[in-house]
């Protein structure tokens, strides 16, 4: 049940108007049931599977006190469980060949079992570190791990964050739900008139590079970037919208990515959630054990958390190579920063424009790379863009409604990064009643005339 | 001068050092947000060089938790006083 489907907005809409219908001392249970048939819509072993899952990890959690030597093995027991699960699953992506169908994968990989196998993790460490409290309540520890809003593709959201939520339920607020839905709007708009109109493009361009011309390559690349954002950043939007439809707060995933000026300051704004995780949960524990060995320590944990963000999306060598790449820059970063505060001084905004072009650059590079299958691929489609002495052009090779795609391509990261500041619902809910008038009946004209035509997948939800 | 502020003092000191930034002059409010340079990479070096510095040791679940210069000098002493 894809977020941008009918089916998924008509069984929001209802789930909505019934758990607001219903007495408050049964909400909880009730969202709880909306999640789990929103699992077994998929498979119905999927949702016995993140029930399982739950459940170790609430019963892991109520055994972990810190201090205690038998709590130590329920900690290290239940994580290599959670861990080994997931890496058995994902490596059954890889064995079963589904690594290039998305409905195949679909089949082999359950519904959203990488957010809520790092969420079951997060919360056993915090429950190790003695910084969150046991749930005592099953209900709702079965909530925050299947709540239907972020199974799917995330956010991963902390215990911390959700769990209170889960106690107080927020009052009915005709203004939230308002909010929300236009945040669901902006989410369709992302994913189904930028992200969907590009996706033929690039399939078709990538398919056969020796075909099209160099500059329509290259621009293809950059284009590729930019569809990636829309379809996950589309998805994380009405994630987070249907979850207000509920009064939950979700933590955002993306905060303007391609205003990141270099790489460190990119991984703060994409994919926020994992990011954080990884920071929290690798990076910090390994970089000060690591820390006597001196800087040597700390790159090497540095490297290491970005296989695991790499290795993260599947068990692939390509995803591995996309974390090493981005961790040695990011290297790089940290043993250049003094120069580079020195030319950014020097040179004020001409640097920061440079960082801004080159982050986004390295990230279109990266991401290529990401979604081809082999280095040879990889090679290949760069070796092709060099050839700019075709005698055919770009505009030779595009019609009407490739213009078009690229109208709204061209467009959307100055209206999404600058005028919106990344969130179209506060800009809105900020505006004059006749501009947000005007803006929604916009989007509304553009999802309805402009989307794209095929059923594209939300990228992230194979992950 | 308090047990207090003499740990903010030595934490100043350690922090000039391991930064190389002679002019640093931090507070308890003082955060990571503030100072460019403190970053993870520094987080975790500077970290040693105050636990080696007042001879107590941290674990990562009170590592994790600090946010300010304040909650360094908190757990400093805290530290400090079991010893």
């Amino acid at each position: 049940m894809n977020f941008d489907s009918i089916p998924y907005l008509l069984f929001l809409g209802v789930s909505v108007v019934v758990y607001w219908l219903i007495p408050e001392k049964w909400r909880k249970q009730f969202l709880m049931l909306c999640s789990v048939l929103f699992v077994a819509y998929h498979h119905w072993w999927f949702s016995l599977l993140l029930i399982a899952v739950s459940l170790l990890t609430f019963e892991a959690g109520m055994r972990i006190s810190p201090g205690q030597r038998a709590s130590r093995w329920w900690y290290v027991g239940s994580v290599a469980i959670l861990i080994l699960l997931l890496a058995g699953f994902k490596w059954s992506v890889q064995w079963a060949g589904a690594d290039t169908d998305f409905d195949q994968i679909s089949w082999v990989l359950p519904l959203g079992i990488s957010y809520y196998t790092f969420q079951a993790v997060s919360y056993l460490t915090e429950r190790s570190w003695n910084t969150l409290p046991a749930e005592q309540s099953r209900t709702r520890f079965l909530l925050y791990m299947s709540f239907f809003p972020k199974i799917t593709a995330g956010p991963i959201e902390r215990a911390g964050d959700f769990l209170p939520q889960t106690q107080t339920l927020q009052a009915f607020n005709i203004q939230n739900i308002y909010s929300a839905s236009l945040q669901i709007l902006w989410g369709l708009f992302k994913k189904m008139v930028i992200a969907d109109r590009l996706a033929p493009w690039i399939e078709h361009v990538f398919t056969a590079p020796g075909e099209v011309p160099g500059s329509l390559l290259t621009l293809s690349i950059l284009l590729q970037a930019i569809q990636v954002y829309a379809n996950f950043s589309g998805y994380t939007d009405i994630a987070l919208g249907s979850a207000r439809l509920f009064g939950f707060e979700l933590t955002d995933n993306f905060n303007r990515p391609f205003l990141a000026q270099n790489i460190s300051d990119f991984w703060r704004r994409w994919h926020i959630t994992l990011s954080k995780w990884v920071l929290d949960y690798i990076y910090t524990p390994l970089s000060f054990r690591a820390a006597r060995f001196g800087k040597t320590g700390i790159y090497l944990s540095l490297f290491l958390s970005f296989i695991v963000i790499g290795i993260w999306h599947g068990i692939e060598m390509r995803y591995l190579y996309f974390g090493l790449m981005h961790g040695t820059l990011l290297v790089l970063e940290m043993n250049t920063r003094k120069w580079r505060m020195w030319l950014e001084t020097s040179l004020g905004r001409a640097w920061s424009v440079a960082g801004l072009v080159f982050t986004f650059l390295f990230f279109s590079m990266t991401t290529l790379w990401f979604f081809t299958f082999s280095l040879e691929e990889f090679g290949n489609v760069l070796m092709q863009c060099m050839r700019w002495d075709q005698n055919t052009s770009i505009s030779g090779s595009l019609s009407n409604e490739d213009y078009l795609t690229l109208f709204f391509a061209g467009t959307f990261i100055p209206i999404d990064h600058g005028l919106f500041k990344g969130s179209f619902h506060r800009w809105v809910q900020s505006s004059n009643r006749l501009t947000a008038g005007i803006a929604i009946i916009c989007l509304l004209i553009c999802i309805l005339l402009f989307s794209g035509v095929e059923d594209i997948p939300f990228i992230y939800e194979r992950f | 001068m308090s047990d207090r502020e003499e740990i903010l003092q030595q934490i100043n000191v350690i922090f000039r050092k391991g930064l190389n930034k002679p002019e640093l002059e931090m507070n308890e409010a003082t955060s990571a947000d503030h100072v460019p340079e403190w970053d993870s990479l520094n987080h975790a070096l500077l970290m040693v060089r105050v636990q080696g510095h007042f001879q107590v040791k941290f674990s990562i679940a009170e590592l994790v938790q600090l946010k300010t210069i304040g909650d360094l000098c908190d757990l400093v002493e805290a530290k400090m006083k079991r010893s």
